[in-house]
């Protein structure tokens, strides 16, 4: 428990550092810059840790430890973008909005493929066991969801981007793989919320809670921010920061209960 | 359902790793799909449920932490148990 309370303060000390700094604007803008492109850097790197002691908590090489591998390689593709995209403007100086897509990018995107086939393992794993996928109510609640986002996403962001056309096509097609992507992330994510339901406040459910919040908070400021970032209000220190940062913060936390529920069995033996 | 001897000590095994409501619920299903009624469960039905357990447990702790919980269901079968 010690690690999860410490991941805890520390991820709780970062939320706070964060919105000081987007609040008060200590320092000006370019420290505001550094901080926003910094924070998402050290988030992510902290997720890596989670998802790593994850994976080598299991002992054999069977579908959970194979997901949790897939978590892994996918925020090490992360936190590869993150780093790429604070180098390129920090260091580098280029205007990443003008010039996107960049390498970051590359990244970003690679790192969607394992994490999507580590969701669907768990829940293919889940319904191998036999026991009730949920309550139809809830699938129906969730599916209203989803419909809600998509239909946001086709009106606010898909038709204008298809309509516009000075935008090149590689910057559509990248611009519209994320808020893509992030729908076939918050499906599994929202499935795994509902399949979630029938465990209660069970230790052995607390890691995918994590998991499904982290990828929820992330899909969702990656809506926004392609809104945002189309209709020209995205700005260094938005709001949708936190949610990447939390999102990160959350995966850290889903890696580290998943190592500690392995520890607290092998001490039971 | 806790009337039945045998499923308090099921209960107690795998209640600590998967909570309460999904270590009743993966019994009642088990009772459910194989026609069982649930104060009927004995020793004889054990490997199966045991199995069930398993492949309910594998994803989330490991196919081997798995396999131990349900070893010891499955031995529960071995001990003398007032029904």
């Amino acid at each position: 428990m010690k690690t999860i309370r410490m991941v805890w303060i520390v991820s709780i000390i970062i939320i706070i550092a964060n919105f000081l700094f987007y609040t008060f604007r200590f320092g000006g803008n370019q420290v505001l810059s550094w901080i926003s492109d910094l924070l998402p850097v050290l988030c992510s790197l902290i997720s890596l840790f989670g998802m790593y002691s994850a994976f080598r908590s299991f002992r054999v090489f069977d579908s959970a430890k194979t997901a949790w591998l897939l978590f892994f390689i996918g925020f090490i593709l992360f936190f590869l973008g993150e780093t790429f995209y604070g180098y390129l403007e920090l260091i580098s100086k280029i205007d990443v909005d003008a010039v996107f897509p960049t390498i970051a990018d590359c990244f970003w995107i690679a790192g969607y493929a394992p994490i999507i086939i580590a969701l669907s393992l768990l829940i293919r794993g889940y319904k191998r066991s036999g026991l009730p996928m949920g309550n139809w109510k809830k699938y129906l609640a969730g599916g209203f969801l989803i419909i809600g986002l998509s239909t946001g996403f086709i009106i606010l962001l898909l038709i204008p981007m298809i309509r516009d056309q000075e935008t090149r096509l590689l910057t559509k097609v990248v611009s519209l793989f994320y808020p893509v992507g992030d729908l076939f992330l918050i499906v599994p994510a929202v499935m795994i919320t509902l399949l979630l339901n029938s465990f209660g406040q069970s230790r052995m459910a607390q890691p995918w809670r994590y998991l499904s919040m982290s990828f929820m908070a992330m899909s969702i400021a990656d809506l926004l921010y392609s809104y945002l970032s189309w209709t020209g209000k995205y700005q260094p220190g938005n709001f949708t920061d936190y949610l990447w940062n939390g999102g990160y913060l959350l995966a850290a936390l889903a890696g580290f209960c998943q190592k500690e529920l392995r520890e607290s069995l092998e001490e039971k033996q | 359902m806790t009337d039945n001897a045998l499923i308090i000590k099921i209960l107690e095994i795998i209640t600590p790793v998967c909570g309460e409501l999904m270590a009743r619920s993966t019994i009642s299903v088990h009772c459910e799909k194989t026609g069982i009624r649930p104060e009927n469960l004995s020793a004889q039905h054990l490997p199966l449920l045991a199995q069930r357990i398993q492949a309910l447990l594998q994803i989330f702790v490991g196919s081997d932490k798995a396999r131990e919980i349900a070893d010891k269901v499955g031995k529960l079968a071995c001990e003398k148990t007032p029904s």
